[in-house]
């Protein structure tokens, strides 16, 4: 039999070539040269004339990779574990940059992003004279770049939402939250998202004020960039069967799950199908899954290995239409409303818990001892 | 930590690096580069680290996001596997069966195979890295091993 201790034999030594790279690297280090700053936070910042701008210091930048802002770990529920997890693999960064201006401060905290979706959570605190109130907003609503470019192309692809966070009622210190969605998958990695906020306002009582109905509070500007980390942590089945969605077959073709949004690939002229077939009956009958396909497609809960069922999860935006890319698949991809370990997910229902589809996977063995891991591994001689 | 114990840390680590970069990347030349890419990530990323004690699964999860890095890049200029065989990056007589065998496994298990089994990695830990449940990394360890004993069963009866 072969112990645990000779599986370290029978890998191989560091080759010259690995070593060299290795200690070139750490000499670099060592000499404080060449060190890249990939992730240049709060460059654009300190351009901004006219804003007085405090650059993330090391106090800001102290807080612990593995915890998350605690109105993010309220909002989207994550497990410890899941918080460290997502925050080694970059998918939630904490960012830490600070701009004041017109006495107001506001903080990019801390961000998610998956290939369809970058979610930002800042926080606005506001000098004794501003009062923060269920009515305050941004008077030129969100203006979001990528590399520099305005985020909004003007088509359907890219939806985003802006808002103070709900149920917070601090005068001087609130949540601000923004989630952008790309209906197709979009390569983040080094892109630089830029964000500002102009003029603070309250829109006396008015729920979506005209030009001019609004009073501004604090006349400023609210810059901030951060460098998208490009982290994927995509789960992709291949599904490959046909579902009833109700009353309709609909050939789901895969899944790809993050551990905050989902997005099912179908069959285009199926799913098509049924937004033809409910737009020309023009009726609602109570239980009825929805009218169209993107309805259908909306989760309604997720099963978990552990008996768990989860019925609240959905909760962010969402996209439904035939792909740019193969105009043979329809896409709908959703945000969730709070974290999910799809590893440990058994099934997820949809169409008002009508349709369940059963995720693939590698077999499970439960409870497996580490110390059987780690015994009698059953290879006999292996190492040469 | 300071950059000194930074530095240390690393030589510390340096064949735990290898052997994990090596079940992703294959090519030792890739290794080498994604370790510098990991490494300067690291030591630009060093205040967001709290406790040092857990520098070595922090900077093996970077290096694996480097490795996976580098496979994207790879692919988007030719296939990855065919970019390895055109690249001689196995010399089998260099490894041991076992080695080998393990090398030879789907990805997945064998990044955990690497983790848990040659660089000792606790089922925490190897989780944390690989941002898996417990019970996935037991069963996928399961799921390893008896592949493995498949595999060298094979390659005893062959020879």
């Amino acid at each position: 039999m072969l112990g645990k201790g000779e599986w370290k034999e029978a890998a191989p030594q560091v080759p010259e070539e690995f070593h060299r790279k290795l200690e070139d690297t750490l000499m670099e280090i060592e000499g404080g040269r060449k060190i890249r700053m990939k992730k240049r936070r709060g460059m654009k910042v300190l351009l901004v004339a006219a804003a007085i701008v405090v650059v993330g210091t090391g106090a800001a930048f102290a807080a612990d990779v593995f915890s998350w802002n605690p109105v993010m770990v309220e909002k989207f529920q994550p497990s410890q574990e899941e918080q460290s997890a997502l925050a080694l693999d970059q998918v939630s960064q904490q960012i830490g940059q600070s701009v004041t201006d017109a006495g107001v401060t506001m903080t990019l905290e801390q961000t998610l992003e998956d290939p369809h979706n970058l979610y930002m959570l800042f926080e606005v605190e506001t000098p004794e004279n501003i009062e923060l109130t269920e009515w305050t907003l941004f008077e030129q609503g969100l203006y979001v770049t990528v590399d520099g470019d305005p985020a909004f192309d003007g088509g359907g692809n890219m939806g985003a939402t802006g808002s103070f966070v709900d149920g917070q009622t601090d005068a001087h210190r609130r949540s601000y939250e923004i989630w952008i969605h790309y209906s197709e998958e979009i390569s983040w990695e080094g892109k630089e998202i830029g964000i500002k906020f102009v003029d603070l306002a309250d829109s006396n009582g008015i729920k979506a004020p005209a030009e001019g109905q609004s009073e501004v509070v604090a006349k400023g500007e609210w810059d901030f960039t951060w460098t998208a980390s490009g982290a994927d942590s995509t789960l992709r089945y291949d599904i490959n069967q046909t579902y009833d969605l109700g009353g309709y077959p609909v050939e789901v073709k895969r899944l790809e799950l993050t551990p905050f949004s989902y997005t099912i690939v179908t069959d285009a002229a199926d799913a098509l199908a049924v937004d033809e077939d409910e737009k020309n009956r023009m009726e609602y009958n109570g239980p009825d899954p929805g009218m169209d396909i993107l309805s259908r497609l909306v989760v309604d809960s997720i099963i978990m290995k552990d008996g768990t069922v989860i019925t609240d999860a959905y909760g962010g935006p969402g996209s439904g239409g035939v792909r740019e890319e193969d105009p043979n698949e329809y896409s709908c991809s959703i945000g969730m409303g709070k974290v999910i370990d799809w590893s440990q997910a058994e099934s997820i229902l949809f169409c008002q818990g009508q349709t369940e589809i059963v995720l693939p996977g590698l077999d499970t063995v439960e409870d497996i001892s580490e110390e059987e891991l780690a015994k009698d591994v059953p290879v006999q001689d292996a190492a040469q | 930590m300071n950059r000194n114990e930074f530095i240390q840390a690393v030589r510390d680590a340096e064949d735990s690096l290898y052997h994990v970069s090596k079940a992703i990347l294959k090519n030792d030349q890739d290794c080498g580069d994604a370790v510098q890419e990991a490494l300067l990530t690291a030591y630009e990323k060093l205040y967001t680290l709290k406790e040092d004690k857990y520098f070595k699964t922090w900077l093996t999860r970077i290096l694996i996001n480097e490795c996976y890095s580098i496979i994207k890049k790879k692919k988007r200029l030719v296939p990855y596997e065919e970019y390895l065989e055109d690249a001689g990056a196995w010399e089998t007589d260099k490894y041991t069966d076992l080695y080998l065998a393990i090398q030879a496994l789907p990805e997945e298990l064998r990044v955990l195979v690497t983790l848990y089994y040659i660089e000792g990695f606790s089922v925490k830990e190897t989780g944390e890295i690989l941002h898996l449940a417990q019970g996935t990394v037991k069963s996928r360890l399961h799921k390893a091993r008896a592949l493995l004993r498949d595999s060298l069963q094979e390659e005893e009866a062959t020879c």
